[in-house]
């Protein structure tokens, strides 16, 4: 039998395979197109991208602060020079000329050969981050001496071991210049073994707070800060529509403010007087349009929300909350109120202006860490949808009770503290008095906690006052 | 001779006049100014434990600006703070203190997140973000 009438239908599928395997072939090549582009994109994005040196070797290279032994011209992006020609605005950034003695670090480098790196002055001080490029720091770096010094690095009595490379190249680690000076230590005593500032740290790290005070092996990481999931927590919602501005009255709760010390019956009143507040700051624009708080806004609120009492209630609650934290101790509050208090005297008695009062001197720029708008403190106690608890609640109640009925005037003068693990490198020692804890008696001491959190100062000569903000620019901001 | 002489003298007088403005730093009872040959003595506001020290002044067609070191303050989170002191140049003015950077400290435990302070100098104004603290400034003569 003559198949071949049915000839058309093999070479159909014969023509119709020649099809697929076009468009296969096609399909291929663009996908290896597609793919080469991603790759090529990915490659140059990243490449231009100023991230870490990925290289083991040149990775070791940002850990070393480099003398310059010839001049380096450095560029500055942050201060531009502009003109504005026709509408059209062109910068170019500032140029500074480092001279020799100067160090740098070199934190990486792009595609076209520059380096971003990080100054620091003969002192040791970073001056901040900056860029150079390649060609100018080959010749202004000694390059024998930093890949001698890598090698060393490199082998097994380099890194990980003593590092012992700081001879003769005058190039030192990282780590070796953030220790900073040798400043006045505290010392705490457990089992009579007197603790560093970084093995208070540690100690921090390692043990939990009892609350007699003594000190118990952790079992879970330490937290940052109180979990939020506490029972009995005090949360709320946030309401939708803004509250007027202060018109003289009293948020609800906040009534017992109107006395002049607060008493030990108004306690109850006052966790709702909290949570008033925090629900009267956080609406309209103290919201982003994701439901974040916006920082600047909210600062702006606790001044035009607030009547002056609420507003130095809040300055003292919040704030010794936030800076305390998860050593929730009486006295440890009690310390943050009276630096906030003796700020806001000073200032008023420096300004004339009666107005200045705790929040004030708790929301001046940089002073009081947990503000800074990359902390997360002042999130954590300002926000009225995050929890804070009955405990703390109570804590910092009680010690703001204590602390009004209490003579604390050998504090008066006690207007610096800094927490135990950061340790500032250029205060001048001579102008503070030596570290001490604070105790208000009664055992009442900041030192009681198990290892003092913070350390306070007052001024001795020379010192004159301290700083007070720009609450003139924020007062007349919120008016 | 004399023509030389005249054009040399003309040419330097700028310079002198520059150079002839120098700042510095005077402590007193009541506390500590910035001080120049020109200008009435400004107030420096201690920031922290730290004299207040000059690092630089910068040059403008209509502005003096003198950067001055506050040092560092915080209580966990320790930042170096810079600012400038602007002076209406023809005046001998004092115009205002502005932020000019807020250098993040090493400490042992941390290190703080800053966001830089951005200048944009132009010929007849200067404009100011500091991205910290959401706050921008335009200074006029």
């Amino acid at each position: 039998m003559d198949w071949s009438f049915l000839d058309f239908l093999m070479e159909k599928p014969k023509e119709g395979n020649n099809i697929v395997k076009e468009l296969d072939k096609v399909v291929r090549e663009s996908m290896r197109y597609i793919l080469g582009l991603f790759i090529l994109v990915s490659f140059s994005a990243f490449a231009t991208d100023s991230s870490d040196i990925g290289d083991p070797r040149e990775s070791k290279l940002s850990d070393l602060v480099i003398p310059i032994y010839e001049s380096l011209e450095i560029a500055d992006y942050t201060k531009k020079i502009c003109d504005e020609v026709n509408g059209f605005k062109r910068c170019k950034p500032e140029l500074t000329t480092l001279k020799k003695g100067t160090k740098v670090r070199i934190i990486s480098e792009n595609k076209k050969g520059v380096y971003k790196v990080e100054v620091f002055s003969k002192d040791g001080y970073s001056e901040g981050i900056y860029h150079t490029s390649k060609k100018f720091a080959d010749k202004a770096l000694n390059w024998s001496a930093v890949n001698h010094t890598l090698s060393l690095l490199g082998s097994p009595n380099g890194l990980g071991a003593v590092p012992k490379i700081n001879c003769n190249y005058g190039i030192n680690l990282v780590s070796q210049m953030k220790k900073g000076p040798k400043i006045p230590t505290l010392e705490i005593q457990e089992n009579k073994k007197v603790y560093s500032v970084k093995e208070v740290a540690d100690l921090m790290e390692r043990y939990s707070l009892n609350a007699d005070g003594s000190m118990a092996p952790r079992t879970s990481p330490r937290p940052k800060i109180r979990p939020s999931s506490i029972s009995n927590a005090q949360t709320g919602s946030v309401p939708e529509e803004d509250l007027p501005a202060y018109n003289g009255e009293y948020l609800p709760g906040c009534e017992a403010l109107k006395e002049d010390q607060i008493k030990e019956e108004n306690k109850d009143d006052l966790k709702d007087c909290v949570q008033s507040i925090r629900k009267a700051i956080a609406v309209g624009n103290a919201r982003n349009s994701d439901g974040s708080l916006n920082r600047t806004n909210l600062y702006k609120n606790m001044f035009t929300k607030l009547n002056p009492k609420e507003q130095a209630f809040a300055g003292k609650f919040f704030t010794s909350i936030g800076e305390v934290e998860i050593l929730d101790n009486k006295a440890d509050y009690m310390s943050i109120m009276k630096v906030l208090k003796n700020r806001a005297r000073f200032a008023r008695q420096k300004e004339g202006d009666t107005k200045y009062n705790e929040l004030d001197a708790a929301l001046a720029d940089w002073q009081f860490s947990m503000y800074n708008s990359a902390e997360p403190g002042w999130r954590k106690v300002l926000d009225p949808g995050k929890a804070i608890s009955t405990k703390t609640l109570d804590n910092v109640l009680d010690a703001m009770v204590t602390l009004d009925s209490t003579d604390t005037s050998k504090y008066d003068n006690v207007y610096m503290y800094h927490a135990n693990y950061v340790t500032p490198k250029d205060w001048d020692w001579k102008l503070l008095s030596d570290p001490f804890s604070m105790d208000f008696g009664s055992g009442m001491e900041t030192k009681s906690s198990g290892g003092s959190y913070h350390k306070f100062y007052t001024p001795s000569n020379g010192l004159k006052g301290v700083y007070i903000g720009n609450f003139k620019k924020r007062r007349r901001n919120a008016d | 001779m004399r023509i030389k002489l005249v054009l040399l003298l003309s040419l330097s007088l700028p310079f002198l006049t520059l150079s002839a403005k120098e700042w510095s730093v005077k402590a007193s009872e009541e506390g500590h100014s910035l001080i120049s040959t020109a200008n009435d003595s400004v107030e420096l506001e201690l920031e922290g434990p730290t004299l207040p020290k000059i690092i630089k002044s910068k040059k403008h067609p209509l502005f003096d600006i003198v950067v001055v070191d506050h040092g560092e303050v915080g209580t966990s989170c320790l930042v170096r703070i810079q600012k400038a002191y602007v002076f209406n140049k023809s005046k001998n003015k004092f115009i205002g203190v502005y932020p000019y950077k807020v250098i993040a400290v090493d400490s042992l435990v941390k290190k703080c997140k800053v966001k830089p302070v951005v200048w944009e100098t132009y010929k007849s104004y200067i404009l100011i973000h500091d991205k910290n603290n959401d706050q921008k400034f335009k200074i006029t003569p």
